[in-house]
Formats: C-alpha cells, sequence, structure tokens
C-alpha cells in the first residue's frame, strides 16, 4: 500500500505555469470545459447531479402546498396506511400516510447536506495534512503519514457504531464531524505526494530564497495548485458520506429526526414493506444508487481532465 | 532493504497502529459522557454491585494507571463479560471469528479474481461496446446501496425463485438429518453462503475491474510490452505473462486499502442474512449496548483489518522484488 | 483461467443446490419455529431476553400456571391449592410426582433448593418475588410450606409462578458461590464493613458466578428437552417422554406434546421471516408481526393468523416537576384533546383497544370498570371549549383562543401563544417517543398530539428519539416535558402500580419517571400489597385506579394488539390465551395434520 509513496505522479506540465495565485483556475476554467465536455459519461453526471439538486431545492415546496405533505410530520388525513401512486400522492403513501415524493425530495437535500459538508471537512483536513507533511518532510511527514495510515485502515462505519454506543444517539452534524474526521487520510496521501513535486519546482525554491514565510509558500504557491485535485477528492468523499450516513440509518443509528433516504428503507425494512411496496422501496435505493454514481462520474471525467494516473486511487476511498 | 527487514518494519508498523487504536478505544470510552463505568455496569446491578465492579476494573484508580491496567487486561485476554450472553466476551467471539472469516476470505478472492481477469480482458478490447458496456456495469453496481441490493436478491433469489436460503448459515433439516454426511453438510453451507457472497461480489468487483482496467492500459503503453510486441510474440502470451502480473499489482494494494470498506459491507451483510460472524455480532452488541461485547468485536475486526494487510504487504513484496523498501 | 473460474463457481453453486433438493422434508413431527433472535444464554439466572425465555419455557416449569380456558391459576407442578394460614403467615402445598429429564424424582427439596438460591443470593428478577418469604420448608418430599414475614398479595401471582430447578445440578454451583460469598464477607469485614452491608457488598461474586456459569444442556422437567444447539443456527428440541403430565387430564385439558420435536429457527427482521413462512419454512412465526402484512396474509390458505390484546400498554406520560405539566387542570385539558378512539382507528387500524385506566381491560379481575372518560361523550367542538375553560379558571390565557371544527383535530381558529397564570408565555414542549423504526404506532401517536396541542395554543415540538436514549432521558435523568411510551408483560398482579406511582420510585432509576407523589396514593398502594383477601384487595386496587385517572400522570391511551401468523398445512390445535398463541399450551396440545 505505499507503492504511490515514493511514486511521485507524473503532472501534466501546464501546472509549471499555474503558480501565480488566484488566476488560474478561472483561466482554464473554459479549457478544462472543453476536456470535460468530450466526457459523455461525465456529462451524464453532471446532468444527474443538477437534478438531485433541483430536487433538493424543489423539497421546500410541498409542505407550504399543504402541511400533509411535510415530509416527517404530515400525514394524510385520509390515507392511515401505505398506498400506491395517485394524483394527489406521486410516489404513494408510507406506513403512516405521509407522502413519499416529500420525502425523497427531502432525502436529497439531506444527502447534500451530509455529503457535501462531512466531504468539505474531510477535503480541508486531508489538504492542511497533506501539504504540512509534504512541505516540512522528515519527522512531520512521517508522523501525519502513519496516522494516516491508521485512520485508512478503520472501518469507518464500524468506527460510528461504536462511537454511537458510546455517547447515544449521534445528531445528523456530529455524524458529519466524525465522517470528516474518519475521511481526511486518503486525500491527505494524494495533497502530500502533489506537495512534494510542486516543493522542488524553481518558483517554489525562489519564492524561498527571497524569504517568504512557510505559511506564505504553503498559502500563495502550494495551495493554490493542489486546490484542483482537492476539489476532485471532495466528489468521492462526497459518495462516501452519503452512503455511511444511509448505512447507518438503515442499521437504526440514524437520527430519527433526519428524513433520509437510508431512514426510508429503514422504515420500508422495519415496518414490513419490503416486498410489498415496490413504489416505495424502489425510489430511495435507486436515489441512493444514483447520487454515488453522479459523484462518481463526475469525479473520474474530472480525474480524467486533472490527472488521469491517479484513477485507481480514487476509486478506493 | 530485503524482505526479511521489510517484513519486520510492517509488522512493527502494524503492532504500532494496534496499539494506538486499542488506546484510541480507551480514550473513547473514558471521554463517554457521565459516569465512565456506565460503560461496563450492567444496568441491573444494584449501587453496591457497581462499587465492587468499580474496583475489580481499576476506576477506583487514577487515569494512568486504569491505562495499564486495560492493557494488562488486553494482553491476558480478558475482556470481561458480556452483559446479555453472561458469558466470557472472548468464547462469543472465538464462536463467531470463523464465520466471518469463512464468508469474507472466499468473497474477497473471488472478486479480486474476477477483478482482475475482467480488467485485463476490457483493457484489453478497450473502447469496444463491451468494454464499454462492461466499466459501467462495474461502476453501477459498485454504487449500489449495499442493504437494498441484499434485499433485492433475497426477494428474487430466496423467495420468488426459492433457488436460495434466505437467510442463516446452516439448514436444520439438513443437520438433523443422520444420513447427511460431511459433504452435505458442506454443501448445506455453500448453499447459505451464495446470496450474500452475490451481494458483496456484486457490490466488490466492479471496483477491482476498473482498477485493472486502467493500470493495465498503462502497461500497455509500456517499453518493455512494445518491444515484445516487436519481437512478434503472440498477444496471448503478452497479455496474460507480460502485462497482467505487473497490472495486477494496484490490485493488490487496493485490496488491502479498500478492506476496511468492505468490512463495512459485511457488517451490513451479515446483519441482513443473519450470518452469525462477528460484523452482526458488533452491529447488534451496539444496538444493546452490550459494551464489553462491542468492545472487543471491534478490536478483533481492527486486528483483522491490520493483518489482512500485512498478508497483502506480503503478498506483494513477494510479487514485485522491485518495491521492497 | 477465466473459464475454469466459471465452471469452477457453476458447480459449486449445482452441487448446493442440489444438496437443498435432497434435504426437504427430511423432518416429519417436528415443529418449526422463527424466532428474531438467538437465546443469549440457556442459563436460566442469567438470561434476560425474551428469546431465552421462549426457549427456556419447556424445560423450567412453575408450580401453578394459568389455565388455557379460565385463563386462572391451577396447580401445574403442585397438585393442589394452595393454602393460606393467616394465623402463622405460611401457605403450604402438595406436589404431583414427576421426574427430571435424567429420570431422578422431582421432590419438594428442589423447591426448596431453588428458593434458598434465589434468597441467598438475591439472584435479581427472581429475589422481589421472594424477599419476604422467611423460610421455605419440607416437611416430606412431597409438601412445601412457605413462611412469610409479613403478607403479600404477590404471592399468588409471582412467588407460586417462579420456575424450580434443580438440586442435583445446581448444587455444586450454589456450593462455590456459598464459599464465594463467605470469603468476600471476611474480605468486607476486614475492611471494617459488617453485618448487612458486608453481606450485599459480598454478594457480587458468587451472583457473577451463578449468571455466568454455562449451561449448555438445561434440565427439564417440562414437555421438551435441549437436543441440540448449533450456535448462530438453529436450536433442536425434542419430546421428553419423563414429562410428568404427558397423555393426562389437567384442569380438563387433555396435555401431549403430541410432536416429536421444536426446531427453532433465527430470522433477524420480520420480512425475512414472513416470507420464511409463506415459503414453509416455518410453521409458527413467535413474535407479534406488523399490521402490515395483514392483508398479504390473509389471502394465503395455508397461512393463519391469530390476535390478542398484548400484556401491556401505551401511554402519554407527564414530568409533574415542570410547569405547565405540573398544573392538574393543564393535564385535564391535554386529555380531553387526545382523542383515542381516533388513534385507535386511524393508527392502530382497529388493531387494538383504547385503554382509561392503568390496567389492561383483559386483565377482568383488577380492571376499574367506569373509568372517568375525557374525550369522549362530548363532541370535539364541546371539549376544545371545556379544555379552553379549565385552564382559563386555573388561569392560563392565550394570545389568540382556539375554536374548535367539526371533526375531531379539526380548529376553525388555531390557537395561538399560550400563557402561563402568571403571564409567562409557555414555553417550547417537547414530546418525546421511540423512533418510528422502533415503534410506529407510538411514533405517529406522538405526532398527533403534537398536531393537536399546537393547534389548541401549546408550543410542543414531537420528538422521535433511539429507544435507549429515550430510556435514559426519562427514567436516569429525568431530563423531558412529555413522553409516549409503554410496558410490555405486565402480568395480572397489580402491584405495578405501586412500583409506576409510589413516592419511593421517585428517585434516579425507580420506576415513578413522572414524580408523581401523594400520600393517599402511597398509603392505599402500601395496604393493597399487604391484604392477602382478593375481593379486600380488589376494592383497593379500584381507589388506586380512581385516584390516578383523576391526578393523571399518565394519560392512558390504548392496548395494541399481538398479531401472529401461522401455517395450517402441517400442524393445528393453536391454543389461544391472553398475550397470544405463543404459550406453553399451544405446544402441549397441537398435533400434525392428518392427510
Amino acid at each position: 500500500m505505499n507503492s504511490q509513496e515514493t511514486r511521485s505522479p507524473s503532472r501534466d506540465k501546464s501546472h509549471g505555469e499555474y503558480h501565480k495565485p488566484g488566476m488560474h483556475w478561472l483561466r482554464h476554467l473554459g479549457e478544462n470545459w472543453a476536456i470535460y465536455r468530450r466526457n459523455p459519461m461525465g456529462l451524464a453526471g453532471l446532468g444527474l447531479l443538477v437534478m438531485f439538486a433541483l430536487m433538493a431545492l424543489a423539497s421546500f415546496i410541498p409542505p407550504l402546498i399543504d402541511p400533509m405533505y411535510h415530509p416527517m410530520s404530515g400525514v394524510d388525513p385520509e390515507i392511515d396506511r401505505s398506498l400506491g401512486p395517485s394524483a394527489k400522492h406521486w410516489l404513494g403513501t408510507d406506513f403512516m400516510g405521509r407522502d413519499i415524493f416529500s420525502q425523497l425530495l427531502t432525502g436529497a437535500r439531506v444527502a447534500f447536506l451530509i455529503g457535501v459538508s462531512a466531504a468539505f471537512m474531510a477535503v480541508a483536513i486531508g489538504t492542511l495534512v497533506g501539504m504540512v507533511a509534504g512541505y516540512f518532510g522528515r519527522a512531520v511527514d512521517t508522523l501525519l503519514m502513519r496516522l494516516a495510515d491508521i485512520v485508512m485502515v478503520l472501518p469507518g462505519l464500524l468506527v460510528i457504531l461504536i462511537l454511537s454506543s458510546v455517547f447515544g444517539q449521534l445528531s445528523i452534524w456530529n455524524l458529519v464531524i466524525i465522517v470528516g474526521l474518519l475521511k481526511w487520510a486518503g486525500v491527505s496521501r494524494v495533497i502530500r505526494s502533489q506537495t512534494l513535486s510542486l516543493k522542488v519546482r524553481p518558483y517554489v525554491e525562489a519564492a524561498r530564497v527571497a524569504g517568504a514565510s512557510h505559511r506564505r509558500i504553503l498559502l500563495r504557491h502550494i495551495l493554490p495548485n493542489v486546490l484542483p485535485l482537492s476539489f476532485l477528492y471532495m466528489t468521492f468523499g462526497v459518495t462516501s458520506a452519503i452512503l455511511i450516513e444511509a448505512a447507518l440509518s438503515f442499521l437504526g443509528f440514524g437520527d430519527p429526526s433526519t428524513v433520509s433516504w437510508g431512514m426510508m428503507l429503514q422504515w420500508i425494512w422495519k415496518t414490513g414493506h419490503m416486498f410489498r411496496a415496490p413504489y416505495w422501496l424502489l425510489p430511495p435505493g435507486i436515489c441512493i444508487s444514483l447520487i454515488t454514481l453522479s459523484f462518481y462520474l463526475v469525479g473520474r471525467a474530472m480525474d480524467e481532465v486533472l490527472n488521469p494516473r491517479l484513477r485507481k486511487e480514487v476509486l478506493e476511498q | 532493504m530485503n524482505l526479511r527487514k521489510f517484513l519486520i518494519v510492517r509488522t512493527w508498523q502494524i503492532l504500532i497502529t494496534f496499539f494506538i487504536v486499542l488506546t484510541l478505544l480507551f480514550v473513547l470510552f473514558r471521554m463517554a459522557p457521565g459516569d465512565p463505568l456506565s460503560t461496563i455496569a450492567d444496568p441491573l446491578m444494584t449501587q453496591e454491585e457497581v462499587e465492587i465492579l468499580k474496583a475489580q476494573f481499576g476506576l477506583d484508580q487514577p487515569l494512568h494507571k486504569q491505562y495499564l491496567l486495560y492493557l494488562w487486561n488486553f494482553i491476558r485476554g480478558e475482556f470481561g463479560t458480556s452483559f446479555y450472553y453472561r458469558q466470557p466476551v472472548v468464547q462469543i467471539l472465538a464462536d463467531r471469528l470463523p464465520k466471518t472469516v469463512l464468508l469474507f476470505t472466499t468473497v474477497t478472492i473471488l472478486y479480486a479474481l474476477a477483478g482482475i481477469s475482467l480488467g485485463k480482458m476490457l483493457a484489453w478490447k478497450r473502447g469496444s461496446l463491451l468494454d464499454t458496456g462492461m466499466s459501467f456495469l462495474g461502476l453501477l453496481t459498485h454504487t449500489f446501496f449495499l442493504p437494498w441490493l441484499a434485499l433485492l436478491l433475497i426477494w428474487v433469489f430466496g423467495y420468488q425463485l426459492g433457488w436460495f436460503p434466505l437467510n442463516g448459515i446452516v439448514s436444520p433439516e439438513v443437520w438433523l438429518d443422520p444420513d447427511s454426511g460431511l459433504l452435505l453438510k458442506v454443501l448445506d453451507v455453500l448453499h447459505h453462503m451464495a446470496l450474500p457472497m452475490a451481494v458483496l461480489f456484486l457490490t466488490h468487483f466492479g471496483g477491482y475491474t476498473l482498477v485493472m482496467r486502467s493500470t493495465m492500459l498503462e502497461t500497455l503503453r509500456e517499453d518493455y510490452i512494445l518491444t515484445a510486441r516487436a519481437k512478434g510474440l503472440p498477444e496471448r502470451i503478452i497479455r496474460n505473462r507480460h502485462a497482467a502480473p505487473n497490472a495486477s499489482l494496484p490490485v493488490v494494494t487496493s485490496l488491502g486499502l479498500s478492506l476496511a470498506f468492505s468490512i463495512n459491507g459485511g457488517a451490513l451483510t451479515e446483519t441482513i442474512f443473519s450470518w452469525p460472524g462477528l460484523g452482526r455480532e458488533l452491529v447488534s452488541s451496539v444496538a444493546q449496548g452490550d459494551y464489553p461485547l462491542a468492545q472487543a468485536a471491534f478490536l478483533l475486526i481492527a486486528a483483522f483489518v491490520l493483518l489482512s494487510n500485512l498478508l497483502v504487504d506480503i503478498i506483494y513484496a513477494y510479487l514485485d522484488p522491485r518495491i521492497r523498501y | 483461467m477465466n473459464s475454469g473460474f466459471a465452471f469452477f463457481l457453476a458447480l459449486l453453486l449445482g452441487l448446493s443446490m442440489g444438496a437443498a433438493g435432497s434435504a426437504s422434508g427430511a423432518a416429519g413431527g417436528l415443529l418449526k419455529v422463527g424466532l428474531m433472535e438467538e437465546p443469549k444464554t440457556l442459563n436460566v439466572f442469567g438470561a434476560k431476553d425474551i428469546w431465552a425465555a421462549k426457549v427456556l419455557l419447556f424445560s423450567y416449569q412453575r408450580l401453578y400456571y394459568r389455565d388455557p380456558e379460565g385463563h386462572e391459576l391451577v396447580p401445574w407442578l403442585a397438585s393442589e391449592k394452595a393454602t393460606w394460614d393467616p394465623q402463622a403467615r405460611s401457605v403450604t402445598f402438595r406436589l404431583r410426582e414427576a421426574q427430571w429429564d435424567d429420570g431422578t424424582a422431582f421432590t419438594s427439596e428442589d423447591v426448596v433448593f431453588t428458593a434458598e438460591l434465589i434468597r441467598r443470593f438475591r439472584i435479581p428478577a427472581y429475589w422481589n418475588n421472594w424477599n419476604f418469604v422467611e423460610r421455605v420448608e419440607a416437611p416430606d418430599p412431597r409438601t412445601v410450606r412457605l413462611v412469610l414475614k409479613k403478607p403479600m398479595a404477590i404471592l399468588w401471582e409471582r412467588t407460586l409462578t417462579s420456575i424450580v430447578v434443580q438440586k442435583k445440578r445446581w448444587k455444586s454451583l450454589s456450593e462455590k458461590a456459598e464459599q464465594l460469598l463467605q470469603e468476600g464477607i471476611r474480605a468486607q469485614e476486614a475492611s471494617g464493613k459488617s453485618g448487612e452491608e458486608a453481606y450485599r457488598l459480598a454478594l457480587a461474586k458468587p451472583l457473577e458466578l451463578l449468571s455466568t456459569h454455562p449451561v449448555s444442556n438445561p434440565e427439564s422437567l417440562g414437555p421438551f428437552k435441549l437436543q441440540q444447539w448449533q450456535k448462530g443456527a438453529f436450536i433442536h428440541l425434542s419430546r421428553n417422554d419423563r414429562f410428568f403430565a404427558k397423555g393426562r387430564e389437567i384442569s380438563g385439558q387433555h396435555v401431549g406434546p403430541f410432536v416429536d420435536g421444536i426446531i427453532f429457527k433465527i430470522y433477524s427482521n420480520t420480512d425475512t421471516a414472513v416470507l420464511a413462512l409463506k415459503k414453509g419454512d416455518i410453521d409458527f412465526l413467535w413474535w407479534g408481526i406488523e399490521s402490515g402484512y395483514l392483508e398479504d396474509l390473509k389471502g394465503n390458505p395455508n397461512i393463519r393468523m391469530f390476535s390478542a390484546l398484548k400484556g401491556g400498554y401505551r401511554y402519554m406520560g407527564f414530568n409533574l416537576r415542570k410547569p405547565p405539566m405540573s398544573d392538574l387542570p393543564f393535564r385535564h385539558a391535554v386529555a380531553m384533546l387526545v382523542d383515542k378512539d381516533f388513534v385507535v382507528q386511524r393508527i392502530l387500524h382497529d388493531q387494538g383497544c383504547r385503554l382509561d385506566t392503568l390496567i389492561q381491560p383483559d386483565n377482568v379481575q383488577y380492571c376499574l370498570r367506569n373509568p372517568p372518560v375525557y374525550d369522549r361523550g362530548k363532541d370535539w367542538k364541546e371539549r376544545v371549549e371545556k379544555a379552553k375553560s379549565l385552564l382559563k379558571q386555573a388561569g392560563y390565557s392565550w394570545e389568540v383562543e382556539p375554536v374548535g371544527g367539526d371533526f375531531s383535530g379539526q380548529f376553525s381558529v388555531k390557537g395561538e401563544g399560550l400563557k402561563l397564570p402568571n403571564g409567562q408565555p409557555v414555553g417550547q414542549l417537547t414530546l418525546l417517543t421511540p423512533p418510528a423504526d422502533y415503534d410506529a404506532q407510538r411514533a405517529q401517536t406522538g405526532n398527533l398530539i403534537q398536531q393537536w396541542m399546537r393547534d389548541f395554543g401549546v408550543p410542543v415540538q414531537w420528538r422521535p428519539m433511539a429507544f435507549a436514549a429515550l430510556t435514559k432521558k426519562v427514567e436516569s435523568d429525568r431530563d423531558f416535558d412529555m413522553f409516549v411510551s409503554g410496558w410490555g408483560a405486565l402480568g395480572q398482579d397489580p402491584d405495578y402500580l405501586r412500583s409506576f406511582f409510589h413516592s419511593k420510585g421517585d428517585v434516579p432509576g425507580g420506576k415513578n419517571s413522572c414524580g408523581y407523589k401523594n400520600p393517599e396514593f402511597d398509603r392505599l398502594a402500601d395496604l393493597q400489597a399487604e391484604t392477602m383477601d382478593l375481593e379486600k384487595r380488589r376494592q383497593l386496587v379500584m381507589q388506586l385506579q380512581e385516584i390516578l385517572m383523576r391526578d393523571l400522570p399518565y394519560i392512558p391511551l390504548y392496548v395494541p394488539m399481538n398479531l401472529e401468523a401461522v401455517r395450517t398445512d402441517k400442524f393445528s390445535g393453536w391454543v389461544e390465551m391472553p398475550g397470544g398463541i405463543g404459550n406453553l399450551w399451544t405446544f402441549l396440545k397441537i398435533r400434525p395434520v392428518k392427510k
């Protein structure tokens, strides 16, 4: 598992020119988009992502139409069991007569919320650790990377199970923090090797000779050049956060006051509708699958734009 | 660095890692809100019993002494008594471990082999309809939400078609029948393993296929392959003898890395299929607040993951002598 | 490699499916029962889970047992009704002739030994049924006499229905435990403790020994004995041919068992268990299923459903330590708004019944006949008015006063901003329930009550919470406003009212989580506990219920149904009793269907 460490990634040569802080993204966005556009799977992923984002936004609408469309506490006054799709309830109702469609929309919102915030945390920590480890090297490097090794081999879901057994019920935000703390290691590895190759670039050397502080070098010269990679890793982090939340909810350790797709599946499972209500079973499962897929596809397409060689590590995160 | 030295270094690293996990767990359980004893005391115990237990676990001692006692108990294999089983935790886990290892090792080998051979083939036929189709399929199954897939498979193959048992590890009918020989019993277990294995296989082989495919593509661009081509060696030989062994190295690596990930899936699978393994025990002990059992099960799983990582390193070093360091 | 691999897989699959084919139809007179979990242990003194209780039901027998027709306690291991001597404070009964499954005779020695073991080591969950017993005597091998410290009414329902273990089997262990106890006492005395305190402190180790002693094969006095326990897979019980009641007539019942044995299979979720039932893998699922399955299973000709009221109930509890819950008018007003008929109809789908007192309606002996009913008789509009005037009289006021609508739960004007008599607004209140996956009915009831109270102007937030967390908040931390929860397996003896509401129970870990304090109630509750005369006790228990229904620390809500499903194609003769068909009698009477 240490092979990647020794193999410094061969970066596209263009990176050397990007060292002027802050400008490179904008300037090359168009160029990158041109590469991205050629990837049909990437476009499909982006399309799906836009769809889920729209779903998340739309989730605010149903409760405004009628309180019975509230995903958690709204109950159709005329329906007291799970019924199939109808004009009033496009995807039918759950065991209490709540609207499945509005639950599904809310699930998209929760998935984005959890996924993006947990991934952002993981990537922020991972980028910081990776840069510091790569830049300072020696003992700092060894220490941080051994730590990353440890975190990397921890089975995340089980760690969270243990945590929820010790601290009782975990709220959705605690969950986000824990997922962030468990998922930074993979990112830090890649950022570290990127930093290693950046710090011997002439412009970094030049800045150092000119007397720039470590902080300045890290922030002005290294960070802008690793950010695209961090961003790429965020797309992968999102999926793992969504999957962990769903699995946790499914096992019954989720936050019961949140409507997520995993929670919806847990309701089906526990109320015995699994094999009788396909209109209820299929949508959340498909949504989890598709949102995961869309982030993967976007990530892979971006990966191709940014760096085709790192793909294999990415898949395992 | 020679092989022996490499292995010694790795073993040390693994041991240190395990030690840190052990320590983290100690800190975690002491950080629990309220009385630290709530993590070891049975809720039905009287105040007096709790006091006794406190002394027994050294909880009336200062923190550093507690920590040493904790390590000492670990070394002695003293994990306490499960609240609910009323049995030493070690006994319970000794019964669960082989079942997890059986399911997990079998399926890991299966999907690694399948991933390698499939990825090899797809890289060879890159750009073809087969390649695009299979790559997409691999990605799709990789993103399936495991519990959902498991329930779908149970419904179709266990119930509708009736080809496989719904869950469990053996059929009592087979095991209680005096006429059933060993072979029949083994087959019965395999029959029960089929669906959980299918779930784990489907959700995992895609990742390996794609890794193998991409490294194979890279390898095919290497100079020595071009040389082999130039020499006029048959394509089959180039593919299987020259390219594939090198290209499969990263797959072996990712096997170690993704183990933690697939152990999660293992726990879910075991729970849904009532497979009496470690993962299911961990889930149910957490649900019931059986802390001694949850703690020990977690440590055992962590040890299993770490050992497997070590094993992967050994295989890796053996396969690729260049990488030892 | 590819084709070889595929071939290998195909071979394995084919072989394993063949194996399954050859195995079906092997077990003949074996009843296959589905459980949701494996028993944790078969040590009867260590087991806390209901699954162990189900398996142990067939081994350890009781002195008296409830008969299937009149549901009264009838002699089981005892051979006659026990006689009570008020002067000597003693109860005497004779035993049947019976044998343990190893052939040794069952005698009064076993009963005395069991009682002494429980008393000496204060075995949790048993000791509270025996702690008022002064001594247990065996005048002869067939006679047992208990002498009590003071009269205790739970003697009949609890002490005399306690289990009996075999002296021969447990003797050496109990001697070891005794040794540990003595050592412990000496150690405690050495550290300055003495008497009762030293004894109590010394109990931990012997108790640990007793409860963790591995029991792989529990001794049986009952209809079945353990044959094999394949851990994680199944449990096989076979018929015990030494069973004392086999082929006999007991309280008018012809007793079997008529099946060769029982196999328990483990399914960890209801969905697969129900599939197994439909598929014929099991004959009986020993677990209440959700009413959602009802429609699905009704149409199946091979499946029959049984329903019976569960042995417990659901209620809404108030934290009487906090305003406004501490105000009686507030609780009365809430009781008027909580429409139980609506809950039963809409949430339970009529699979249950409303509850108006704190003893289940099928406990005919003790259940209060005409309890005060707050949510019936007047129509909804009037009830809203009544609730409003109750609160107004007590000094409450609104920013916007609610006005009831035409249907239950409807408001033509929604209330806003209820203010306490001192003019302060009522702060945000929380209504805790278990999460929907634990109990959808309780969660949904909480949701409804939240809606009603909100529209009435009380700011309430429904909060589903993991069950363990809820228990901790309510029972240990006492940090809550209101909650919807339930009690299960309460049994017939009404003494639980004392533990739920006696002011002595208002300590951390005690059962009086509401913080109800009423000296009159305490006095009557203590009195009924010591009243041996059934009729007098009944009067007292009625009074207790009247007090509780006036003071409303709980609002009783409903009793859910226990829905159980069986296959009808292989066995018949299921016995319906309060609590469901999963009772000993079912397994004594069930027969294979003749083809």
